[in-house]
């Protein structure tokens, strides 16, 4: 290495900063460059005199500076998670969601089938024994249930489902393939731990046969009314499947007082509660896959019986409630931003007027929030030294007694006790009148 | 809410978690461990004690701003002088555009050199060498600030903080290599200039 290569590497060799090899190669040249060497100990000489200097200190009561600079910004600490989540995407998919839910009823003002939001009448007994002698019946059977499945709003009403032999079962090749779909999804509905491995995904309209067996069986709990809504004479039934006003079902929801919504009477895939039973669908026959012969050995013996052991729904109103709430989740998203930027307002807001802690620990001392300003506990009205903040006592005291920038940094006033003297540190005059033309704005 | 006796026995990281969970006693605690160092090398790069207080402070303002972006991948206090080290810069050009005069000029003080030589060599503090010691470091500091601000920024940092070449490059916002030109130039202006007062 020549000199000027040398001379390169002072610094780093003076800050310890040379890997070794290098290192070894300036030594080697210092060792016979009497130049350099003298050149190296002048700058050790720069670096002596600049460590000697004194370190300066921050002034007092600037960590009060910080955070009177921080209260007048009106900066607050969020938790990260809150800032990173977004508001806004989700209050535009939320305002797109409703936008796209009112052109709907904008461009289709009613569906044609009788899934209408309607206060129903208590199911009775006989209205379900109705239904059920509908069902069995040859022509009634088909007609109700292709009624009901109208009713369903999934299922029209075009395809009337012949009668298979003991349990009517909707087995027309629209229903196979709604059943199999269900069937499909079970899976994905078992993941998400809505459905034991046992239950299976019904359909909506055997799920209403269901339920009407079991009122025909026997008396149905208020709960289950309450919660799934009840069976409603419709006149447009009426019309289109020309029965009686008695036997036309139409299963539609109930305004209930708690607000429930119509995913409330959305028959679950899996499980329906009625009765705090955990939901078995014990006794609900295989569904044939496409093309299968369905099984001729199911025994049925009355009408019932054969709606219940088609399907047997017993309900937890838990889960209910659940989907309930998640239902309820989706309709206030979609009722829009504005709700969502009412609630992140109003949490800001509440966050803004968050006290400052009425009492904190300083240097052994306890202090106590009143009226703005910070009383060491003992403080018992004595008099007391007023001290403006820029003041040169103020500066003397801290030089003195180094715990009083951290008792300073409490706030703007503060009351403390040194030796048997109380003081009352105040904001220095300026800051005074600032804070009292911004009081009187 | 994290005490603030908890907080002092924390480390930065933990402190910085404390902040991102809206808590600001760890932001206190903070403040209250790098307000010193902040404040001395804002001093030292800028020669002027109110423009280091204002700058120390908006330091820790735009800390606590940024604190949720905070990564955690920097150490907590070159991230402070990153911070600190743009607003000073910002001053400086502030300053150089208005033309305000810093100080004690040079040769102002090259008048008083001889003094200088004596302080030096002197290690007791008499109350004449007392003095004179204040002016020399008078003397001291406006040779600093006479340094470009590039080279003041890497001598500030590792002569008065002891930062490694590695954190100087972090906190000055340029590779290890220029960082260690860079120091390397800075003791060659400050040797001729110490020369010339006669201090060295």
């Amino acid at each position: 290495m020549d000199c000027p290569e040398v001379r390169d590497e002072f610094s780093a060799l003076l800050d310890g900063e040379l890997d070794l090899a290098r290192r070894s190669a300036v030594e080697a040249h210092l060792a016979k460059c009497s130049d350099c060497l003298r050149e190296l100990d002048r700058l050790k000489r720069v670096d002596r005199v600049y460590r000697e200097l004194p370190k300066q200190a921050a002034p007092a009561g600037f960590e009060h500076r910080v955070r009177a600079s921080l209260r007048s910004s009106r900066l607050r600490l969020r938790p990260v998670g809150l800032r990173r989540r977004a508001v806004w995407p989700l209050a535009a998919a939320a305002a797109m969601f409703l936008l796209l839910i009112g052109s709907s009823f904008l461009l289709f003002p009613r569906q044609p089938a009788e899934y209408r939001m309607a206060k129903a009448p208590e199911p009775t007994a006989q209205d379900a024994e109705r239904a059920l002698r509908a069902v069995n019946g040859a022509e009634g059977g088909a007609r109700a249930r292709g009624t009901l499945e109208a009713a369903d709003g999934a299922m029209l009403s075009g395809e009337t489902l012949p009668e298979a032999e003991g349990v009517p079962v909707p087995s027309t090749a629209a229903t196979e393939r709604r059943l199999n779909a269900l069937a499909i999804a079970e899976p994905m509905a078992d993941a998400l731990g809505e459905a034991s491995p046992d239950e299976k995904p019904v359909s909506d309209a055997e799920w209403k046969y269901a339920n009407a067996a079991r009122a025909a069986s026997k008396p149905r709990p208020q709960a289950i009314a309450q919660r799934f809504g009840g069976i409603e004479a419709s006149p447009q039934l009426d019309e289109d499947i020309g029965m009686d006003k008695a036997d036309a079902l139409s299963v539609s929801p109930r305004a209930e007082p708690e607000g429930a919504t119509m995913f409330d009477h959305e028959p679950p895939e899996s499980s329906v509660s009625t009765n705090g039973t955990q939901l078995g669908l014990a006794a609900r026959p295989s569904i044939p896959a496409k093309g299968q012969e369905r099984p001729k050995d199911q025994p049925v013996k009355d009408n019932a019986e054969k709606a219940a052991t088609l399907l047997e729904v017993r309900v937890d109103p838990e889960r209910s409630a659940g989907r309930k709430t998640a239902a309820e989740e989706v309709f206030s998203g979609a009722r829009g931003g504005a709700a969502e930027r009412r609630r992140v307002r109003a949490e800001a807001a509440e966050e803004d007027l968050k006290e400052v802690p009425s009492h904190k620990e300083i240097a052994g001392r306890t202090f106590e929030f009143r009226d703005g300003t910070w009383y060491q506990r003992e403080y018992q009205d004595e008099e007391a030294v007023t001290l403006p903040r820029d003041s040169a006592e103020l500066e003397r005291l801290c030089d003195l007694h180094k715990e009083l920038a951290e008792i300073l940094a409490l706030g703007e006033r503060v009351v403390f006790r040194l030796g048997e003297q109380w003081y009352r540190v105040e904001p220095a005059p300026e800051v005074k009148a600032a804070e009292t033309a911004t009081n009187q704005e | 809410m994290v005490l603030l006796r908890e907080a002092r026995q924390q480390s930065d990281a933990v402190l910085i978690e404390v902040c991102q969970n809206g808590d600001s006693t760890g932001f206190d605690e903070l403040v209250r461990r790098y307000k010193d160092r902040i404040y001395n090398v804002l001093y030292r790069f800028l020669g002027n004690r109110e423009d280091a207080r204002d700058l120390a402070q908006e330091t820790f303002v735009r800390a606590y701003r940024g604190i949720g972006s905070f990564k955690g991948e920097a150490k907590v206090y070159t991230w402070l002088y990153s911070i600190a080290a743009n607003l000073a810069r910002n001053r400086l050009r502030d300053c150089a555009r208005k033309g305000r005069n810093r100080g004690t000029s040079l040769e102002a003080l090259e008048d008083a050199a001889p003094g200088y030589a004596e302080v030096a060599a002197s290690t007791d503090r008499t109350p004449r060498t007392f003095a004179a010691a204040h002016e020399m470091d008078e003397a001291l500091q406006r040779c600093l600030d006479e340094l470009p601000e590039h080279y003041r920024l890497v001598f500030v940092l590792r002569t008065f903080d002891d930062l490694s070449y590695d954190e100087i490059a972090e906190a000055a916002g340029c590779p290890r290599g220029t960082v260690k030109s860079r120091l390397n130039k800075a003791r060659l202006l400050l040797r001729e200039r110490l020369e010339a007062l006669d201090v060295l």
